[in-house]
């Protein structure tokens, strides 16, 4: 049975078993996190860096300052939870040191979800992939990292805000510009190829 | 409800932004990090428990320095003078004990802070 078949519950006791494994002095055992958990701190770590070779050095670090603080987990949350707030610092700590964040608040024109072209809907899963790969490049590291955070991983809003250190009507602002400009860039980008196409 | 198709629409798109760790290195480059992390650890562990030991073999040589002269000296006629450097000696002593034992103990129990 792959290791994504696993139920949330039973994957918590997995992963607790493999806490005490490791803390018990069995290294071998992390790999078993480095497995379950790298796509999705690499996701993570993508939408705030925006490349690929960036977010592999804050992942491989976090997953490091993670074995190292491993004894300081007290199980009050969810091993992913715990080990995603330390793949948001490191990350974070990465676009500070670049001090190239975007995130300054900029006009969005008003596009709704209508406005995305059907033709994105028509196109195969990596033309698709590819768009939105693109557009989540071009919106700014806090909104990609919200995104991702409340839609894909499905972490509430109170969540995501205990998870980026952000207020709850913070997140929420947040949210709510990085779903206009999400669309907005998809649509911009969709439009521009088609202009290209034809 | 418009926001809950929205949301919807917009998880459907996001769920292909999904990536996968394309550096086939990287489980195995990770892995050598982490042993050596471990190796790291178990030697600072075994360094703090020689630290331990040094520091209380210092500190019984120290005790000893400081009262076996003195009960030997006790009937001594130059019984001042060496009182001087007994009570130096015993604030060396205290000062190297104040300062050790506060590193030993903030690097034996607190160093994950």
């Amino acid at each position: 049975m792959l290791i994504s078949q696993i139920s949330p519950g039973k994957k918590s006791r997995m992963d607790e078993l493999y806490i005490e494994k490791v803390l018990n002095g069995d290294i071998d055992a992390y790999k078993y996190f480095v497995r379950q958990y790298k796509d999705m701190a690499f996701t993570l770590a993508v939408s705030v860096l925006k490349s690929e070779f960036d977010a592999k050095d804050a992942v491989q670090e976090a997953f490091i300052i993670a074995f190292r603080k491993l004894k300081s987990f007290k199980g009050n949350s969810k091993f992913s939870t715990w080990f995603c707030r330390i793949v948001i610092n490191e990350a974070l700590k990465q676009v500070k040191k670049r001090e190239k964040d975007p995130c300054e608040f900029q006009d969005i024109p008003d596009v709704s979800p209508e406005d995305i072209p059907q033709s994105l809907v028509a196109m195969k899963d990596e033309q698709q992939k590819y768009f939105i790969d693109l557009a989540l490049q071009k919106i700014p590291s806090k909104e990609a990292l919200a995104l991702n955070l409340f839609y894909l991983e499905e972490y509430s809003v109170e969540e995501v805000s205990d998870l980026t250190g952000w207020s709850v009507s913070n997140v929420k602002v947040i949210l709510y510009r990085a779903r206009k400009n999400m669309y907005c860039e998809l649509s911009k980008t969709l439009r521009s190829e088609k202009k290209l196409l034809y | 409800m418009e926001p809950v198709y929205e949301d919807i629409k917009l998880q459907n798109i996001l769920s292909k932004s999904r990536k996968e760790m394309p550096f086939r290195d990287f489980e195995d480059e990770l892995m050598i990090e982490i042993f050596k992390e471990g190796d790291r650890k178990r030697s600072v562990l075994k360094n703090i428990k020689l630290s331990w030991l040094f520091f209380i073999i210092g500190l019984i040589s120290g005790i000893a320095l400081i009262s076996v002269p003195s009960l030997l000296n006790e009937t001594a006629a130059d019984f001042t003078s060496y009182a001087a450097i007994l009570s130096i000696l015993m604030i060396a002593l205290c000062l190297i004990i104040l300062l050790f034992a506060e590193k030993l103990i903030r690097f034996s129990f607190f160093r994950d802070r």
